[in-house]
């Protein structure tokens, strides 16, 4: 059988460079795209695009991936594989939407049984999504297992305003922060453990150096008087705080105390 | 005949095409810029989109074009051998080099009109903006095109006609439509360098000064460098791959002779120029990084990492391949058979080189693997990951090629120099301290700050260049008038050689089609670099694998191209057999006494 | 000892040696990626070997074709007739099957820098900045001891009290913590690269380091500028690293 040059060159040449493609295709695959600024306001956004733009803050700006993975548990925090169709039966009488809505904003008030209260609200800093981006990822939640039916309206007008305005929102408390950092070093002992800027440097507990500025006012005054309820910062050893702060201190000691933590920023 | 005219006439006609196409477009710009509140910044391409479209025509312009710029600068070298030695053999060898240019001169010129089509059409914004800045060029640019097509036709009829007395001005125009070709090169390429490194212009855009500082933008001069080097070694690859092709089809132990030294020559041709272009592409890839930190390492580290083991492999073919032919080729020497056990030594060093270059920095790991070796970073084969491992093997596998280069030289010859012994210890001793110097600089390079280890690839190079240059110094006055053992049967050569030249040219052009797209890549979502920025469906810059699918998509109408335009070619030397003296290849290996 | 003579069994030898070597020899054991892409070089180089000449290819062939062809090998020939598909089988269930582990990982070890970022609503620089700290020769030992201070109190947990990635809770991460002594880390990076990677943290790695799962926190809130300049420079002076230098000329306008 003959087979003529031009066949047996031109196979060998498709050989060669079909090979070269078939390695190039099998490695991991990156395209680069393109940087978005995401303001999904006043457009008309298919549901689609709002999951896609949804997934992508999921990935990136949310930060959620540090703590929650889909389809595989997480050692901090839930599996969120078909987070969308289980919301809805999470707290009767509540939608998914609301559902979800409500454990992005206020994370505390449901809190899934075996993962400790540790998630930040997501329009706060330092996550501190804006209204948009907090409806994208509404989205893209309800799209893991449900139908995505969020609108714009669906999201509270003051979700971001905190982090558009650069600092957590105002919050006072009738308290004296300087008689507060005296119950922290003296009668609430809480230098044992804590260290709060300046004052204390013990390592048991968490640094609270900052708490003001990663934690809300009302996980700071819970877990001051329920420290069990509220969980154990993730490294740290549980059950080791004292259980009876709220029958040790009096009600002036414990305003003054919160309103020295708010102040640690 | 008639086949003959009809293909010189269509070749006219495509040119001519081409140049009306070409002031058409000329004229549009400045009516585009009053219409263009009215334009669309982007139009959509049909079926492929309008990305796909650009990056196929450019690519295939650009093979075209680098293949008809290259030839011709070692056609008029070896026209000029031919000229002094009056060895009618080069004559009829540069004939046959400046015949393929010729048949793929029109399709260049028609493909660089379909691609300004392409752009006025589709990408009107960019294409409004890109005119703003270098309008001025485009006459130069055209003009240069008009001298470059004259030039080359007369250069090409005139071969019987300013043959004898008169050939020193058939010479000089061999040389002036390389000047005109380079030229031209050189033009496009300040469009081509200034989207990827703009400069003389405001925060705004809009040209500051002069267009000059436009075009000396950082990039320019080493691209100018970078490409006009790959282009010699593609035009070689690519006259290679055409006698390889004749070689295996021919019917004749005459006509296999022939195509086998034609073969010869384009891969020695190739290797040469090649052999440099690593280190013109590191130059580029400074210049890179002094522009913008961020582009190279988007280029080097990040995004584009695994493009560069893509390349390492490529390159490491290309090294591998030329020299199995040149091993190959001292089987058709009586008296290569001395030299046969140097080919297992040399062979482990570019094994070794080959797999040291081609160790990513970023690996691709499961995560059972990931955690066996603490990170993604291996802490043994990371430290090949780095330039300083790179930069040497590299080295050291230039001088693994220069020396098969040597020994081929001298495979059918022996000295007859009194010094013989003294002349080969020199030679031995460059080729051991320039190795000495590259390993000791490249493992001196990990204990050193990143800032002189980048110091040190150049004493690295120097080392090279300086073993390269004494040994061809001590090696052309050893061999002058060697006894000779036998003479090279040329076309006698295994014919799965060829395939190994044919294999050369596939993989360099794809290797084009690859820093074609790491070049324009680097720019990401940007048409000109940190100033018109791509706002279309395409602006995402795509992975890997589409790309190589899109480069072998490109590569393969290219040669289906080449092939077509080298067969009507071939159409028109036949019944004219002997018009230009086919006499037998010569006899001596590496060449000639003169040494292409 | 003719048969060691056999170009082809010398082929195989070489490829089983080649193999063994470079699946056990490296500690710990090179990627399976990688190994493919050595092998992959190493038959290549084999195929020229035993091809150069033409008596070796020869010799190379011989024991190939009489295995097809000869009478005598008919039985050899069966066992490969039956082999050979099944190997193929099996490689095709290898690749098919259901494994319980993620895809492989394309994880870029450098990723690109911003040319700026912000930090606590000021912009700065990372193309071509100096650490402004080190401008100041006779206050460097103060600030090598305060990021002493500010690695101890924040980074020893992660990145260890040898700063080699070998904290208390390197073990439970994957990534694991930058091995700081390593010469393929901070020592091939300028000290502004790091000011992001600290500043940043995981949260703020670009594309090509997929999938987000660093914890290196973001510091940006909790240290200030001056204190991530300091652990730096304790970072470089514990390491006895030098930090990579800009070039001239890389301080562009872009």
């Amino acid at each position: 059988m003959h087979v003529p040059v031009g066949v047996k060159v031109g196979l060998f040449a498709v050989a060669v460079m079909g090979s070269y493609s078939y390695f190039a295709n099998s490695i991991p695959q990156i395209e680069s795209k393109p940087p978005q600024e995401l303001s999904l306001e006043g457009g008309n956004v298919t549901p689609a695009q709002l999951v896609k733009a949804g997934e992508e803050i999921f990935h990136t700006k949310g930060t959620c991936e540090i703590c929650h993975r889909i389809g595989q548990p997480g050692t901090r925090a839930p599996d969120l594989a078909g987070a969308g169709g289980r919301a809805a039966k999470r707290k009767p009488g509540m939608s998914a939407k609301a559902y979800l809505i409500e454990s992005l904003l206020q994370p505390q008030a449901y809190v899934v049984e075996g993962y400790p209260p540790i998630m930040p609200a997501v329009d706060k800093p330092p996550i501190a999504l804006n209204r948009s981006e907090v409806w994208a990822l509404t989205a893209f939640l309800e799209s893991l297992g449900g139908t995505v039916d969020v609108t714009l309206n669906d999201i509270p007008a003051s979700v971001g305003a905190a982090a558009a305005g650069g600092g957590a929102a105002e919050f006072k408390i009738p308290g004296d922060p300087q008689a507060g950092a005296q119950v922290f070093q003296g009668k609430g002992t809480c230098i044992a453990c804590h260290k709060a800027g300046k004052i204390g440097a013990s390592p048991v507990g968490p640094d609270l150096s900052q708490i003001a500025k990663i934690q809300t006012p009302d996980y700071i005054m819970g877990k001051i008087l329920n420290p069990a309820g509220m969980g154990t910062v993730a490294g740290f050893p549980k059950g080791v705080m004292p259980q009876d702060f709220g029958t040790r201190l009096t009600s002036k000691e414990y305003v003054d105390l919160v309103s020295f933590l708010l102040t640690l920023k | 005949m008639s086949i003959v005219t009809a293909a010189r006439r269509s070749a006219y006609a495509g040119v001519l095409l081409a140049a009306v196409l070409t002031l058409v477009f000329l004229a549009l710009p400045a009516e585009a810029q009053q219409a263009a509140a009215r334009e669309p910044a982007y139009r959509a391409f049909p079926l492929l989109g309008s990305r796909l479209a650009v990056w196929a025509v450019a690519q295939l312009h650009l093979n075209f074009a680098a293949f008809i710029l290259g030839v011709p600068i070692f056609a008029v070298i070896i026209e000029i051998i031919g000229w002094r030695t009056r060895d009618a053999r080069y004559d009829w060898l540069s004939h046959e080099f400046v015949k393929l240019t010729f048949a793929a001169f029109s399709t260049t010129a028609l493909l660089g009109a379909f691609l300004l089509f392409l752009f006025v059409g589709y990408y009107p914004k960019f294409w409004t903006y890109m005119s703003s800045i270098f309008f001025p060029t485009y006459w130069v640019y055209a003009l240069l095109f008009f001298a470059e097509t004259f030039t080359v036709y007369l250069w090409y009829y005139g071969w019987d006609w300013l043959s004898g007395s008169r050939k020193w001005i058939h010479v000089s125009l061999g040389v002036l439509s390389n000047l005109f070709g380079t030229a031209i090169l050189v033009v496009a390429n300040s469009w081509v360098t200034f989207m990827m490194s703009p400069s003389g212009i405001d925060d705004s855009g809009a040209l500051k000064g002069g267009v000059w500082a436009a075009i000396h933008n950082p990039t320019w001069i080493p691209i100018n460098i970078h490409r006009l080097i790959a282009n010699i070694v593609f035009g070689g690859t690519i006259a290679g791959a055409y006698a390889a092709f004749r070689f295996l089809s021919a019917k004749t132990d005459e006509e296999r002779a022939r195509y086998d030294w034609m073969g010869y020559i384009g891969n020695f041709v190739a290797l040469s120029a090649f052999i440099v272009l690593p280190f013109a592409g590191y130059y580029l890839g400074r210049e890179i990084y002094a522009f913008n930190q961020t582009m190279g390492i988007t280029m080097m580290g990040g995004f584009m990492s695994w493009l560069w083991i893509i390349q390492a492999i490529l390159i490491g073919i290309l090294f591998l391949g030329s020299n199995y032919y040149l091993w190959l080729g001292m089987e058709r020497i009586p008296g290569a058979e001395r030299y046969r056990k140097y080919v297992p030594p040399m062979l482990i060093i570019l094994t070794v080189g080959f797999m040291v270059w081609a160790t990513p920095r970023s690996m691709v790991v499961t995560l059972d693997e990931a955690r066996a070796m603490g990170g993604t970073h291996h802490p043994l084969l990371g430290f090949f990951g780095v330039m300083s491992a790179k930069n040497t093997v590299v080295n050291l596998m230039i001088l693994t090629t220069f020396l098969s280069y040597i020994l081929y030289r001298r495979a059918n010859r022996i000295s007859t120099r009194s010094w013989v012994r003294t002349g080969m210890a020199i030679q031995w001793a460059a080729f051991a301290v320039a190795a000495v110097v590259v390993v000791f600089y490249g493992v001196y390079g990990y204990f050193v700050e990143s800032i002189v280890r980048i110091g040190f690839s150049v004493y690295q190079v120097v080392a090279v260049l300086a073993a390269i240059v004494v040994v061809m110094a001590i090696d052309v006055p050893l061999f002058k008038g060697a006894r000779s053992t036998g003479t090279i049967r040329w076309g006698t050569i295994a014919p799965h050689s060829q395939y190994v030249l044919i294999l050369l040219a596939v993989t360099f052009t794809w290797l084009m089609g690859l820093m074609g797209f790491a070049r324009s890549g680097i720019r990401q979502h940007w048409h000109v670099y940190g100033v018109l920025r791509d706002t279309s469906v395409d602006a995402a810059t795509p992975a890997l694998g589409y790309a190589a699918n899109v480069i072998t998509s490109v590569t393969l109408v290219f040669f289906a191209l080449v092939m077509f335009i080298f067969w009507i070619g071939g159409l028109g030397e036949k019944g004219k057999e002997t018009a230009h003296g086919h006499a037998p290849a010569p006899v001596l290996a590496g060449g000639s006494d003169q040494d292409v | 000892m003719r048969f060691l003579r056999s170009r082809f069994l010398q082929a195989v030898a070489i490829f089983v040696l080649a193999f063994v070597v470079l699946r056990f020899g490296i500690r710990p054991p090179a990627p399976w990626s990688v190994l493919s892409l050595y092998m992959f070089i190493i038959t290549l180089a084999l195929l020229i070997f035993v091809s150069s000449d033409r008596d070796s290819w020869r010799d190379f062939v011989r024991p190939i074709w009489l295995t097809l062809t000869d009478p005598r090998y008919r039985g050899l020939r069966s066992v490969i007739v039956v082999l050979v598909p099944l190997l193929f089988g099996y490689y095709a269930y290898t690749q098919a099957a259901a494994k319980p582990q993620g895809p492989p990982e394309l994880r870029a070890v450098h990723p690109a820098p911003p040319a700026s970022i912000q930090f606590r609503g000021k912009e700065i620089n990372i193309s071509g900045v100096e650490n402004p700290l080190r401008k100041d020769a006779a206050a460097f030992g103060k600030h090598v001891a305060a990021g002493h201070d500010t690695y101890i109190r924040n980074c020893v947990y992660c990145h260890g009290d040898n700063l080699d990635g070998k904290g208390h809770f390197a073990y439970g991460f994957n990534p694991p913590p930058a091995n700081f002594q390593d010469p393929g880390t901070i020592a091939m990076l300028q000290e502004a690269y790091l000011f992001w990677r600290i500043a940043k943290g995981g949260p703020g790695l670009p594309k090509e380091s997929t999938p987000w799962n660093s914890v290196m926190p973001a510091w940006e809130e909790r240290l200030t500028e001056e204190q991530i300049w300091q652990v730096i420079m304790f970072l470089y002076d514990f390491t006895g690293q030098q930090p990579r230098r800009w070039e001239a000329g890389e301080h562009a306008s872009h």
